[in-house]
């Protein structure tokens, strides 16, 4: 839809700049012609042209002023131009005629002709001067857009953060560390403080990379390190992690708690679901200008799909699709009673 | 003289259940008959043993602290503990039954120890029916059926079903060409099944929709369904349009 006929509004502000283009059109008739004739003639004429700019919309929608052709689009304009004012003045030449017809206006068929020059020429500038007023509108409602996008992605941005600074504090993984300190202060009290000081430092550790907008892979590993020792305690034997890091994949830059909760999952969905636990296995790899990450852990068998909130995954999709638009991708899949994650993101070196 | 309660202890983490001994341990008139690490086991426990009571974790591997009450008939006092379950905690409050939060102190754990001992009573086995089936009722569409064989427990994905036919207080559930007995009603079943996958076709039978092969008229003003696998069930009159409907 044309974005002036789609408001009611702008279809009457558009029809008195163009009533008033008639007008002053009128003027010049009037060496020639009486002005109330000139008139009658050019006002119809001035609003039937307005509707019939109305179309340049379409071509010049499509010959966007940031590409490169602008020969392209000056050719484009001068060749609609001159076409549309060839159209404007049969138009009035028929507007003409019925006025001829119906007040025999004697003189005022070959008064018209003698106008039919300027008449062209006018017809000409308007149309340029229309699609001017459009390439302004478009110009003005792209940087609008972009506004409202760079507002959106604020918006995500500050959705994510908070969904993050959820997600590193699971109630459940806090209550059950809880539970099993206080357990262990009777059981094992120099385990007890082991236990303390490694929830202290993952929440410190959580709390700081959570400020930053990009930390090196090693950093994000040693925090997950740091929360699967302290699930370690918990989940005792059940709980086992491979660790396949390759050394040159460590120095790159990732979103700070990126991999956590995906790590979160696997234990939560998947170890903590199965009688016997199993082994998380975390790979990562530079490939070239990619880090691949892939995070596996087994199912439990009973489990058709991995069950529960998927707040965790979903929120990690949203900040790589922020950060990183299409070049970032992460695929899930259950295969052989196994979980896979499989991230791919711009392997960006990490300034410490 | 107080007579001597068995208990039993479930929980898939170690140092949750090593605590619950530790508080129980100055209680003498309180024998700890097992530790169950996981649901199944817990089943398998209470149905054998018969305990008095169970500290009873929510969420643990295959089945949970509700699917596991839900499984055994003869229910024992039940003391729950959780770390952090929102619907669970509703579900107690609602029905005032006592639970603990992970972490507890010694002072609540002998307050619940102290309360368990009083529930004795008819109404308190109706509240815990009531958490229990409003657990049951919270999950749904349900994915599973879960089905208890004496000590052994049957995980039946609701997609394997074929029917389930009512049979009194019972239900009968037919997949993979066995039939499996469950307590429990048709239409409490019906409530938490997919309505899109499962239809009711007669007062006493839901069909698996995928499972429908045509339908028949079988005496006058009466049809029958058969299935794929040759199974002919009955449909009541009432049900005929919107079973035709759906073929």
């Amino acid at each position: 839809m044309h974005p002036i006929l789609a408001d009611r509004k702008k279809v009457a502000i558009y029809v008195a700049v163009w009533a008033l283009a008639g007008f002053l059109l009128s003027l010049l008739f009037v060496p020639g012609i009486e002005w109330a004739k000139a008139l009658m003639i050019s006002l119809p004429m001035a609003l039937v042209y307005g509707f019939m700019n109305l179309a340049s919309w379409y071509p010049n929608r499509t010959l966007r002023l940031e590409d490169p052709g602008f020969l392209r689009i000056f050719f484009v304009n001068i060749l609609g131009a001159v076409l549309s004012s060839i159209a404007w003045l049969m138009v009035g030449k028929v507007i003409t005629m019925a006025l001829v017809y119906a007040f025999s206006f004697e003189d005022l068929g070959r008064q018209y002709d003698e106008h039919a020059s300027i008449l062209f020429g006018t017809g000409i500038l308007l149309y340029l001067l229309a699609s001017a007023v459009q390439y302004l509108i478009m110009t003005f409602e792209a940087s609008r857009e972009v506004e409202r996008r760079a507002y959106e992605l604020k918006l995500l941005a500050q959705d994510a953060e908070l969904r993050a600074l959820r997600a590193q504090i699971d109630p459940h993984f806090l209550f059950n560390s809880l539970n099993s300190i206080s357990a262990l202060t009777t059981q094992d009290p120099s385990a007890a403080r082991e236990m303390c000081i490694l929830l202290g430092d993952f929440l410190r550790k959580s709390l700081k990379v959570g400020t930053e907008e990009k930390i090196s892979l090693s950093e994000e590993i040693a925090l997950i390190m740091n929360f699967l020792a302290i699930e370690k305690v918990r989940f005792g034997n059940r709980l086992n992690v491979e660790m396949n890091v390759d050394e040159r994949s460590t120095s790159t830059a990732v979103p700070p708690l990126l991999l956590q909760p995906l790590i979160e999952n696997a234990i939560k969905h998947g170890i903590a679901q199965r009688i016997d636990g199993g082994t998380i296995v975390l790979s990562s790899e530079q490939n070239g200008s990619t880090l691949h990450i892939k995070i596996k852990n087994p199912v439990d068998a009973d489990q058709k799909k991995v069950i529960g909130n998927k707040i965790g995954l979903q929120n990690v999709k949203d900040r790589l699709r922020k950060l990183y638009g299409n070049d970032a991708r992460i695929d899930t899949e259950l295969e052989d009673g196994f979980f896979v994650v499989d991230l791919s993101l711009p392997a960006e070196k990490h300034n410490a | 003289m107080k007579s001597r309660l068995r208990a039993i202890i479930v929980d898939d983490e170690e140092l949750a259940r090593k605590i619950v001994r530790e508080f129980l341990a100055p209680h003498e008139d309180i024998e700890i008959l097992t530790e169950c690490i996981n649901g199944f086991e817990a089943v398998k426990a209470i149905t054998e043993l018969k305990p008095d009571l169970v500290f009873l974790d929510i969420q643990m591997p295959k089945l949970n602290g509700f699917e596991v009450l839900d499984l055994v008939e003869q229910r024992p006092v039940v003391v729950f503990v959780t770390a952090h379950d929102h619907f669970a905690l509703k579900a107690f409050e609602v029905h005032a039954v006592d639970y603990l939060l992970k972490p507890f102190s010694k002072e609540r754990f002998e307050e619940a120890l102290k309360r368990a001992r009083e529930q004795t009573s008819k109404k308190y086995q109706d509240r815990l029916s009531e958490v229990v089936s409003s657990a049951r009722a919270n999950v749904k569409p349900i994915e599973r059926v879960l089905v208890r064989e004496g000590f052994k427990v049957h995980i039946i994905p609701v997609d394997k079903i074929d029917y389930i036919e009512a049979q009194d207080d019972y239900i009968s559930l037919r997949s993979d060409g066995k039939n499996f007995l469950k307590h429990q009603t048709l239409t409490e079943l019906e409530a938490t099944l997919e309505k899109s996958k499962f239809i009711r076709i007669h007062r006493s039978f839901i069909v698996n929709v995928e499972r429908l092969a045509r339908i028949e008229p079988y005496a006058k003003d009466s049809h029958i369904v058969i299935l794929k696998d040759g199974s002919k069930l009955p449909v009541s009159r009432s049900k005929f349009d919107s079973l035709k409907q759906l073929l």
